[in-house]
């Protein structure tokens, strides 16, 4: 090994060891993540229904009032539906103290199956991964600086293993010593793994320019500003009216699937109907359609192809990133992707112990780089 | 595996490990203030200590909500001294205020779990007169989630 390839693989392998506790947790805690809201789901039966035909569902406006009658007198923020059919809708009320509850709707009959609370596994993986749980000005730059060596640990691992190309299908020798098959794993996965780490390591590097580093794109706005009412929503505001304005929102927007809807929380705030329309990887915010409440008037609306290419990038990396811009099969994916990248931070700890138990004679970058080099 | 690979990467990991081990330690213990609702403190001014006081708040409270009230006030404002919460509950749920205090000023909190929905105007009811009717007593109420 030159005494450049050696330098490439101590920098691979301080990093791997140095970094390896908390960037194993930060791995572990984003692949769970992937499927949050399942494991909120097998938990919580008011969040489950049975499946139907996606026609025998009951218009926004039943959801609402359901809604509205089974929590009343609280605020009201947002009404969302799931794309799988096994899930309740969800509302999310402002409590009288201040917090969030969530309340579940049966999306087919309009009954309501219950409330849970707005702390929830989905909250614990999200908050854990994304900032530690610390004030997210402190916790996202500390978490997001990890895609940097995050992506160094890819370069120098590929500078190192020489003509990986042809490692694709170099199936590990499992018959030969524990350091010899898990270093061939840990290469195999790491190969196999290239495009998913550079999508996890760019996504978390724009996070970190968005979040730490000013570079956030420009927030939607309406051209019209509602004028200010008395109240945020109207008092005779009810599902027949958020019916109507579902429907001039499908007028505006024929394409629109909707699946959340965003209450005024201040009284010159619009009604903001969003989900899915044409453009690919967006989040549901980037169609949006908006709504005076108080006489259901068009204040605006956008698609996710009007968007500038900032605010498409910025769009486009909550899709990618969270692995929710295909369905279920995409998630599947994502998740298996995700243990074996959080295998790569943990096999690469115990390949150095073994390395440095095994081979007592030889340097440690010199057995390293034999490991590495097979 | 064996524990013996994993102590030698433990031990060159020396210099990174405990900042390391830190950041998620720091996660985990964050954690229980994440999922520990706070109680929001809405301040309902003072009154004197010798006035029937009724505060009223309207609301959906689910079950398992907990109600918590907090005085302020002279020792003797506050000994003695009963809170009740109403509302659509057939019956008043009342808990005593625990007095306690330094400085001439004591500080007496309550907690009570709501048994189950209460819809409507709640009403929170200082009950009894306390022993020092000339002082003021100062009121705080908070919500605190279900969880």
């Amino acid at each position: 090994m030159s005494v450049t390839a050696r330098t490439w693989f101590r920098l691979h392998s301080w990093m791997g060891l140095k970094l390896s506790i908390a960037m194993s947790f930060i791995l572990v805690t984003g692949t769970l993540a992937v499927f949050s809201y399942e494991l909120d789901w097998l938990l919580n039966p008011q969040m489950r229904v049975m499946p139907a035909a996606e026609t025998q569902r009951v218009s926004w406006g039943a959801l609402y009032d359901s809604a509205r009658s089974a929590y009343p007198g609280a605020p009201l923020l947002a009404l969302s539906a799931s794309r799988d059919p096994w899930w309740a809708a969800q509302a999310v009320f402002n409590t009288p103290s201040g917090g969030l509850v969530r309340v579940w709707i049966d999306p087919y009959t309009a009954q309501y199956q219950g409330y849970t609370g707005w702390f929830n596994i989905q909250r614990f993986l999200r908050q854990a991964h994304r900032h530690l749980m610390m004030p997210a000005a402190i916790g996202i730059p500390l978490v997001t600086l990890f895609a940097l060596p995050l992506m160094a640990a890819l370069v120098t691992g590929l500078v190192v293993y020489k003509k990986f190309w042809r490692g694709f299908f170099k199936w590990p020798r499992f018959g030969r010593p524990a350091r010899i098959w898990l270093g061939d794993l840990h290469r195999l996965g790491a190969l196999w793994s290239i495009w998913f780490i550079v999508i996890i390591g760019l996504t978390s590097i724009w996070y970190l320019a968005e979040k730490s580093l000013g570079a956030a794109a420009p927030s939607f706005s309406p051209a019209v500003k509602p004028l200010p009412r008395a109240a945020a929503i109207p008092a005779d505001f009810d599902g027949a009216r958020l019916d109507r304005a579902v429907a001039l929102a499908r007028r505006a927007n024929p394409d629109l699937q909707v699946y959340h809807i965003s209450f005024p929380r201040r009284p010159h705030d619009h009604l903001a109907i969003q989900g899915q329309a044409t453009a690919l990887l967006v989040r549901d915010r980037a169609n949006a359609v908006y709504i005076d409440p108080l006489d259901l008037t068009l204040t605006g609306s956008h698609r996710g192809e009007d968007l500038t290419t900032h605010q498409r990038l910025s769009e486009l990396a909550d899709p990618l990133h969270f692995g929710t811009w295909g369905g279920m099969a995409v998630r599947i994916v994502w998740f298996v992707f995700g243990v074996i990248l959080s295998g790569l931070s943990v096999t690469g700890i115990y390949i150095y112990g073994l390395r440095v138990v095994s081979g007592p004679a030889r340097s440690a970058s010199q057995t390293a780089a034999q490991v590495v080099m097979k | 595996m064996t524990r013996r690979p994993l102590l030698v990467a433990w031990r060159a990991m020396a210099g990174w490990r405990w900042p390391m081990l830190a950041l998620v330690l720091i996660c985990l213990g964050l954690t229980p203030l994440a999922m520990q609702p706070q109680p929001q403190w809405r301040d309902w001014g003072s009154s004197p200590a010798d006035t029937r006081v009724q505060l009223q708040t309207r609301g959906h409270f689910l079950p398992g909500s907990q109600f918590e009230v907090r005085l302020s006030g002279p020792q003797t404002a506050l000994a003695g001294r009963q809170v009740a919460v109403r509302g659509a509950v057939p019956e008043p749920i009342a808990m005593a205020v625990d007095g306690g205090g330094h400085d001439g000023q004591s500080v007496a909190n309550s907690r009570l779990l709501l048994p189950r929905d209460i819809t409507g105007v709640l009403i929170v009811e200082l009950s009894k007169v306390g022993d020092d009717p000339g002082s003021a007593v100062s009121w705080e109420i908070g919500f605190v989630l279900p969880r």
